[in-house]
């Protein structure tokens, strides 16, 4: 796991253990208006602009091609052979493990483990949950991509909304905007959002990623006390940021107010978002960079990406 | 039937008056909301017409141009003082509203009174929203009908209170939000309108004429060797070099288009711009403009040139010259001369890169933040 798959294991796992009921409905009953590409040498998705009209015609190519990744667009088309004729898009969300930019584990830039790929799963499930609650969006589906999460959203709201709208989505999803201060304390609406990242975050944070935010280091220290963060994390839960304000003085909380936001901006790919011609991994294709499965995941809470997406040639490998 | 006034100039019987033709009636009264003047009442269809009067009008300076904002900004004036007339005709005030009033005003826009969403903000919510905002809430709107204003980036979602699916508003911000969807669907019909009238000639000349707001004083400068004590905290971190994830934006999409229009055409490059338009000599690209770039990707961790050496091709191919290895003045303009990216799309593609200083406020663009700190160093 997390090696390369080589071209035999490849057409392995295709031939054996691939099957068509992997591949998730939505994207099922909508093959002929996406567009699908191929990665045939681990060069990147260069094969592009294929239409493929039947879940036969799926399966048949796969096998035979046993590609090194495959994508299907998140765009509907009339054309998708060409391109033309665009009918909407998903909305989608990816949190890749290997670029989040505060850890619990010691994995630099680019690496990914468990704890990461679990940081990634907590996070993209609170994501969703902003959906639900607040833009009442119901068709959230998931994808364990590999080496990170999608979350692709099929409401018939989002699917014509243009990259302007969907990077406003984006920035209040993942809190990459500074509420108003007067309103930093609303019990629900954007405030809380921004709170709950807030949240995440404090676990998270240490002397290294405070440096160079503007916070003076003494105040960064008295913030970092477990005591006080623990009082900190008490009072954002009921809304409140008395002792945050306090340890930190008006211009500290500013910074660390800008500190949230950037780190809150690095957690979600944005150009994934905003893109409304994408490709994406295609559910129960195989990512053969680091020799696991792309899977379409119906249980978000319960799902283990090393039980239920290693493929079998990795197990066996030894 | 509770209003017969037209307040909504795109609503199906106002479109029916939009036959490609206007009468003179139509003129006349694009005229008079131009001018502000209080008149009779102007019958429907010309009033529907006179609408579009305007739009077409500001249509010929081109959908961005001053005309256009102006023609837009009449129409939201003369909308909401008919609005707010009609409120007020009902007299209208805090304490009497009927919630159920505005939404049987406004055609086509999907407001509910909040009993009638079924929301109940906490308490505690309403006090903070009524103390910053000095009006309770009282409706309830389908975030998805805001998209157009958010297209526009009228509105922010950010800003607004959302809470299962509905934006819940204020009166005030009820009407700005019907005002915003009516404002860009003005756009969209500037877009698309091709009447050829010559009369529409003397109205886009008056929409000249109204006072709309600017963001920032027109400057004038020529221009001018760089001064890096004026650049922007992002490039000021692409100059530091940048780590993998974000290098190739950072140096190439970035640091180059930014470098190059504040060295070369700081002011008013205009579309489809060629350097060839505003040096006669290379070495102003050769001499000043790579070296800054060359240095930052030399920081870069990789250093971005070292696996990647095909990235100075396409420099020179995002500073308009082709993928060349070799920069020639003729050159210039086989490849477009890309434009200093939005602040807004720096944050989305490397957010790493962005940490505002107190002069990025109300800058849309690194290259205004540039020009701007020169000039006031200058003045």
């Amino acid at each position: 796991m997390f090696s390369e798959a080589t071209p035999a294991e490849r057409r392995r796992y295709y031939r054996e253990e691939w099957g068509l009921s992997q591949v998730p409905d939505f994207i099922l009953d909508t093959l002929s208006e996406r567009e699908f590409g191929f990665d045939h040498t681990g060069d990147g998705p260069n094969d592009r602009y294929n239409l493929i009209t039947t879940p036969a015609q799926l399966e048949g190519v796969l096998i035979s091609a046993a590609p090194y990744a495959a994508y299907s667009s998140v765009s509907f088309y009339s054309r998708p052979e060409r391109r033309k004729g665009w009918r909407g898009a998903e909305l989608v969300f990816d949190v890749d493990a290997k670029d989040l930019p505060l850890r619990r584990c010691s994995c630099v830039p680019g690496e990914v483990c468990e704890v990461c790929l679990d940081d990634a799963r907590g996070y993209i499930m609170e994501v969703a949950e902003v959906l639900r609650e607040d833009f009442a969006l119901k068709e959230l589906h998931f994808v364990y991509s590999g080496r990170g999460y999608h979350l692709r959203v099929l409401d018939e709201a989002v699917l014509e909304m243009q990259s302007q709208e969907r990077a406003q989505v984006l920035d209040y999803v993942a809190g990459g905007v500074i509420p108003e201060a007067e309103l930093l304390e609303l019990r629900r609406g954007y405030p809380r959002v921004f709170r709950q990242r807030i949240l995440r975050l404090l676990s998270l944070l240490n002397r290294e990623v405070m440096r160079g935010s503007g916070i003076a280091p003494k105040r960064a220290a008295a913030l970092l006390r477990p005591k006080t963060l623990r009082r900190v994390a008490n009072e954002l839960e009921e809304g409140s940021f008395a002792t945050l304000r306090e340890v930190l003085g008006v211009g500290g909380f500013a910074c660390f107010l800008e500190l949230v936001r950037r780190l809150n901006a690095e957690m979600l790919d944005a150009k994934v978002t905003v893109d409304v011609k994408r490709i994406l991994r295609l559910p129960s294709s195989l990512h053969s960079k680091v020799s696991m499965k792309c899977v379409y995941v119906k249980d978000i809470e319960r799902f283990d990406p090393f039980k239920h997406a290693v493929p079998r040639f990795v197990r066996e490998r030894d | 039937m509770l209003n017969t006034t037209l307040l909504n100039p795109f609503s199906r019987r106002a479109l029916r008056c939009f036959k490609g033709k206007f009468s003179d009636g139509a003129f006349a009264e694009a005229r008079r909301k131009l001018s502000g003047r209080q008149g009779s009442e102007p019958g429907f269809e010309e009033d529907a017409q006179s609408f579009f009067v305007l739009l077409c009008a500001g249509a010929l300076r081109g959908v961005s141009s001053p005309a256009a904002r102006a023609a837009k900004e009449v129409i939201k004036k003369v909308l909401a003082s008919r609005i707010w007339g009609l409120l007020e005709q009902r007299g209208v005030d805090e304490r009497n509203l009927d919630p159920e009033l505005l939404p049987m005003l406004l055609e086509d826009f999907t407001l509910l009174p909040i009993s009638r969403a079924g929301i109940e903000p906490p308490p505690e919510d309403l006090r903070l929203l009524r103390a910053k905002q000095g009006e309770p809430l009282l409706y309830a709107l389908p975030w998805k009908e805001l998209l157009p204003a958010l297209r526009s980036r009228r509105v922010s979602l950010a800003r607004l209170y959302i809470s299962r699916g509905y934006v819940l508003l204020t009166l005030k911000q009820a009407i700005a939000c019907y005002l915003e969807s009516i404002a860009e669907r003005c756009d969209e019909f500037m877009r698309l309108a091709s009447v050829e009238d010559p009369r529409l000639e003397d109205i886009a000349v008056l929409l000249e004429e109204v006072p709309v707001s600017r963001t920032s004083r027109p400057v004038k400068l020529g221009a001018k060797r760089l001064k890096e004590e004026c650049f922007p905290p992002c490039i000021r971190a692409t100059l530091a070099g940048v780590g993998s994830g974000s290098r190739n934006y950072a140096i190439t999409v970035l640091l180059t288009s930014f470098i190059s229009y504040a060295r070369i055409a700081p002011f008013n490059a205009g579309e489809n711009a060629r350097i060839a338009d505003f040096v006669r000599d290379l070495r102003v690209v050769t001499e000043e403009v790579l070296p800054v770039i060359y240095a930052a990707a030399e920081r870069c961790s990789p250093p971005l040139f070292e696996d990647q050496p095909l990235e100075k091709l396409n420099i020179n191919y995002h500073l308009g010259f082709g993928l060349t290895e070799e920069l020639r003045l003729e050159d210039s303009g086989r490849s477009p001369w890309y434009f200093v990216p939005n602040c807004e799309k720096i944050r989305r593609e490397a957010p790493s890169l962005c940490s505002p200083d107190r002069h990025c406020r109300d800058v849309r663009n690194p290259l205004v933040y540039y020009t701007r700190r020169r000039y006031r160093r200058e003045e």
